[in-house]
């Protein structure tokens, strides 16, 4: 009987816990997480992404942020919104174009290191592209105010960021 | 100090880097979203639409230009011949009941009269939320619920009625 029983500790003899597995388990999420997160890639929490059947990836580019309380160009504030997500009348206007975000994003467009698109097949697919994250509650009136000042702030191609329905794999981004 | 003997073996104080690293997973936690995003392409121009000038002109643009307008009670599909209304499939409308399906149907037709187009043009009324702009683009790219995505009118552009511009008038 006394023979099965576990040899008493020595008074004063720290217990040793073998960290080697622990410490394999946890670099190995550390490198999942690191290697599927990316913060440049997720969208803001304040904004509600419509869904959609899209598969195509967005690429990193200059972001132009749609909240149902403001408008932000590269996470930056450059108005606010009122009275139901519509742009007040005090937001200063050249016609249909936003004076503010018009200098904003060609601020973000200027600044050394933003996003330029990859090089790509066709002249067309050269131009500077705006990614657009918008609030889906956001009436349409909002984001074509906010488009065509982006295409004259000399935007040619837009990426609307959706959160995708389909199934299977992601495609590369372009 | 006494030298250590050769079978002693040096243990590796781990602790500081466990500590370091149960740190950073919960951050890294929160950081990510376990959903896939997407992007739906489109041109950097905001397309003006203007009446059509004359009948002739107006049928002219019904024949020839694929085109959605969405209003707050459907859609009006244009590059059938006539326009087609596509009601919503309850009153008010709202972004679940607007019918999709219809309009994707509609764009498949549109595709047999015009198989080498790959234009559409979508102009929203000013207070259709975005989300509807966006099911309408997915509604008119592909063949819903095909899972070869079956392209119908990839190149989406975007209209507004006061959009300055001079280009022709594009949307009945």
């Amino acid at each position: 009987m006394s023979r099965d029983r576990p040899a008493r500790r020595r008074f004063g003899e720290t217990p040793t816990v073998m960290l080697t597995s622990m410490t394999d388990m946890f670099t190995l999420i550390l490198m999942f997480l690191l290697h599927f997160v990316d913060p440049s890639m997720s969208p803001d929490g304040q904004v509600a992404l419509p869904s959609s059947p899209a598969v195509d990836a967005p690429a990193v580019a200059i972001t132009l942020t749609i909240t149902p309380e403001q408008v932000l160009v590269g996470g930056i504030a450059v108005f606010s919104l009122a009275d139901g997500a519509h742009i007040p009348a005090a937001v200063e206007r050249d016609g249909k174009r936003l004076v503010q975000l018009s200098a904003a994003l060609e601020r973000a467009r200027a600044a050394p290191g933003s996003p330029t698109p990859a090089a790509s097949a066709t002249p067309d697919d050269d131009a500077p592209l705006l990614r657009v994250e918008c609030d889906k509650s956001v009436p349409y009136t909002v984001v074509a105010d906010a488009l065509y000042t982006a295409g004259q702030a000399g935007f040619g191609r837009f990426q609307l960021v959706v959160v995708s329905s389909a199934g299977g794999a992601p495609a590369e981004p372009q | 100090m006494r030298r250590k003997r050769l079978t002693e073996t040096a243990e590796l104080d781990i602790v500081p880097v466990m500590s370091l690293i149960v740190h950073l997973i919960p951050m890294l936690l929160l950081c990510v979203r376990f959903s896939m995003l997407a992007q739906v392409p489109t041109k950097g121009q905001i397309l003006p639409t203007r009446p059509a000038e004359s009948l002739g002109a107006y049928e002219g643009q019904q024949e020839k230009v694929v085109s959605v307008r969405v209003s707050s009670q459907g859609f009006v599909v244009g590059g059938l011949g006539d326009a087609e209304a596509i009601p919503c499939t309850a009153t008010p409308c709202t972004p679940a009941t607007y019918d999709y399906a219809s309009l994707n149907a509609a764009m498949v037709a549109a595709k047999q009269l015009h198989p080498t187009e790959s234009r559409v043009v979508i102009a929203p009324e000013h207070e259709i939320p975005y989300e509807v702009v966006i099911q309408v683009m997915s509604a008119t790219r592909e063949r819903l619920g095909d899972r070869r995505h079956a392209p119908l009118f990839p190149d989406a552009r975007l209209a507004s009625d006061d959009a300055p511009g001079s280009a022709p008038p594009d949307v009945p």
